[in-house]
């Protein structure tokens, strides 16, 4: 170092990209009390404090890596007997024998840390008054359970909505048609024109569009019957749920037409019957769409994450705990174009599978009268998973007696 | 939110075509930090760049104190990431809190994410009961404080950040240039939602397979650190680096890149 450096009235010191020092000055020496031969080869962080040595890993390092210069940094040096020593620093990032080399250069600043101090001071009182001020956090709080409240309206209001939609497409269209073809085979029945064999004819297929339509009745009666969920929520244990809806649908198919799969599933806050519901139309889906007929093999796992519980109105946010539910199956799958329609009423991707249509529209209503999320993914031939979200609520952490299925 | 609201707010920048590889920079700085790292991978890879809100050029407009009061609200920008631009088998490359940020993403949405590879990453900053995350709070308060000596910048100082000061955009230049995370009000929240974190209750929920680039030397995540995640996260590959200090892919990007292709390649 070149003697003029090394006398210079500031503290100089130079250190490589493995943060090694290579060369310091007599001032650098003199501040922090050590000898040369005891700060060359050390690594940098040596003569930082703490804080100094966090603010060097994540800013400046990073800064004088990309940028090749830093001005006006503020660090503590950390002296022998571990006094902190405030500096202004600044620094080149130059090259000897092709590798970087950081050189740097810093002053002392007490009188200005102590100026500093007391601006941070006065600055860090103001923002706590105003922060602080205890009728701003109530109405902030007052705000945010306003928001709250209006948001679930909001959602009760959105969903009615949908159901009023739905509704409305369900008699244009789905009930239009089994009443045109009643009306126009009862008229075959009272004209003389036709034949008996076309009247025998048009008699079944009068009774083919009664049972369609009695199918669409009964199933809009149940989707528009289901109460909220309400007061009736108790502790469920799910995999004890599970294991007894699998039976259900065993019986109403065949023996091992199902198996399913499940770590230790968590417990969940909700309506049981609703719940059996639920995971009985999920089921009965993963059975009715296993491949070529074979078993549906239905991994349940169950994780809990957080999400923001504000639906409707954006820019508010409250980070709850949700039990995420998913239901996978090994089945036939479908174009996930389809996926944002599966939820409506009588919407069926394919006509030959034995749905009422009715199945995951009910299932959106269940877990949405739980204040919950449900959302579907799947691809062709390697299968579909349902992903249920349900709040998690405090009653659980203090459970009541469980519920026996 | 509207797909191309997300990738402006984020500063979303796409190169590249193959599997998508999603580097999420860490707390002090944007994505130029991976200008060493994404050629050895753009031949092969669909790159995926971008700021966190608050960080580097993104629009810091869009940033809610509420939102970012905890990870989980980082983890959301990643997800709205990958929804807009509708990825799959991610596989994401997080550098320091962004590797329990990829966390949280991967354990709400697993389908999303075919690998993490964690850079330097730590469950939790501060030592608890039989746990050592290096730091006592008081250090922690005492890098807030020696960030927000360094973004005085005399003039702003003197305004209660509260204040906010849209009506000084020259300041804000001024510090663009000298930093790379600009604004003092949202990287004193960062750093509170980064060293105050705690997900050490998280790692076992991750089932997605995960590579540890662990330094040898990390005063941010010490090695102990590195054996812990590596024994709570359950398909996790622990690398010890030679690299020091917390940014091996800025101080050693080469044994970063062929750690990380290391690893990718055992998975064809």
């Amino acid at each position: 170092m070149h003697d003029y450096l090394n006398g210079a009235p500031c503290g100089y010191f130079s250190f490589n990209d493995e943060s090694i020092l290579l060369s310091v000055n007599d001032m650098l020496c003199r501040l922090t009390d050590y000898k040369r031969d005891e700060l060359t080869g050390k690594n940098i962080e040596f003569i930082l404090t703490l804080p100094s040595r966090i603010f060097y890993q994540t800013h400046l390092f990073p800064l004088l890596k990309m940028r090749g210069r830093a001005e006006e940094i503020f660090l503590t040096i950390l002296g022998r007997d571990k006094t902190a020593l405030a500096v202004l620093l600044n620094a080149v990032k130059n090259e000897e024998d092709g590798k970087p080399v950081y050189q740097c250069a810093f002053i002392t600043v007490p009188n200005r840390k102590k100026f500093e101090d007391e601006l941070v001071a006065a600055r860090n009182k103001a923002e706590r008054a105003l922060k602080e001020n205890s009728d701003l956090l109530r109405i902030r709080f007052e705000l945010q359970e306003q928001a709250a409240q209006l948001d679930a309206q909001l959602a009760l209001v959105k969903k009615h909505n949908q159901e009023l939609i739905q509704l409305n497409r369900v008699v244009t269209h789905e009930m239009q048609e089994p009443l045109r073809k009643i009306s126009m085979f009862s008229e075959m029945l009272t004209e003389e024109k036709f034949a008996a064999f076309d009247k025998d004819n048009a008699r079944k297929r009068l009774a083919n569009a009664s049972i369609q339509m009695r199918t669409v009745v009964s199933g809009l009666q149940q989707f528009f019957w289901l109460e909220e969920a309400g007061d009736k929520k108790v502790n469920v244990d799910l995999n004890k749920l599970i294991r007894v809806v699998a039976l259900d649908v065993e019986a109403g198919t065949s023996k091992d037409s199902i198996s399913i799969s499940a770590d230790t599933l968590s417990g969940l806050y909700a309506n049981p019957e609703q719940m059996k519901m639920l995971f009985y139309e999920l089921l009965c889906n993963s059975v009715r769409f296993a491949k070529d007929g074979r078993r549906a093999d239905v991994v349940v796992t169950t994780t809990e994450i957080q999400r923001n519980s504000f639906r409707q109105i954006p820019g508010h946010y409250n980070y709850e705990s949700y039990i995420k539910i998913d239901v996978a199956d090994n089945g036939n799958g479908f174009d996930p174009q389809y996926a944002p329609r599966v939820f409506d009423l009588f919407v069926r991707l394919q006509s030959n599978t034995g749905g009422r249509g009715i199945g995951l529209a009910l299932c959106k209503k269940i877990v949405e009268n739980h204040g919950g999320f449900i959302s579907i993914d799947s691809a062709l031939e390697k299968g579909t998973t349902v992903s249920i979200l349900l709040p998690v609520h405090n009653d659980l952490l203090s459970p009541k007696s469980d519920h026996l299925l | 939110m509207i797909t191309k609201d997300v990738i402006a707010r984020n500063n979303v920048r796409v190169s590249g075509k193959g599997q998508p590889m999603l580097f999420a920079h860490g707390f002090g700085c944007d994505q130029n930090m991976w200008r060493y790292l994404t050629p050895a991978f753009e031949n092969d890879y669909q790159i995926i760049l971008f700021d966190y809100v608050g960080a580097g050029k993104s629009d810091k407009n869009s940033y809610e104190p509420q939102r970012y009061e905890t990870l989980q609200g980082y983890a959301q920008d990643v997800l709205e990431i990958c929804e807009s631009l509708s990825l799959r088998n991610v596989i994401f490359v997080g550098h320091s809190v962004s590797g329990m940020i990829g966390l949280l993403a991967a354990v709400e949405r697993p389908e999303i994410f075919s690998d993490l590879v964690m850079v330097g990453p730590s469950p939790c900053y501060i030592n608890g009961d039989d746990y050592i995350g290096g730091f006592e709070r008081s250090d922690i308060e005492g890098l807030i404080e020696t960030m927000e000596r360094n973004y005085i910048g005399w003039a702003n100082f003197l305004a209660p950040a509260v204040m906010g000061r849209a009506d000084r955009p020259e300041l804000a230049a001024e510090l663009n240039e000298s930093f790379c995370t600009t604004d003092p009000v949202i990287a004193n929240q960062f750093a509170k939602a980064t060293f105050f974190s705690d997900n050490r209750k998280d790692l076992r929920k991750l089932k997605t397979n995960t590579l540890l680039l662990q330094c040898s030397e990390d005063i941010i995540a010490p090695l102990p650190v590195g054996d812990f995640l590596h024994r709570e996260i359950p398909h996790s590959v622990l690398k010890v680096m030679k690299a020091t200090g917390h940014c091996p892919h800025l101080s050693e990007p080469e044994e970063t890149i062929s750690l990380i292709k290391e690893y990718l390649a055992t998975k064809k």
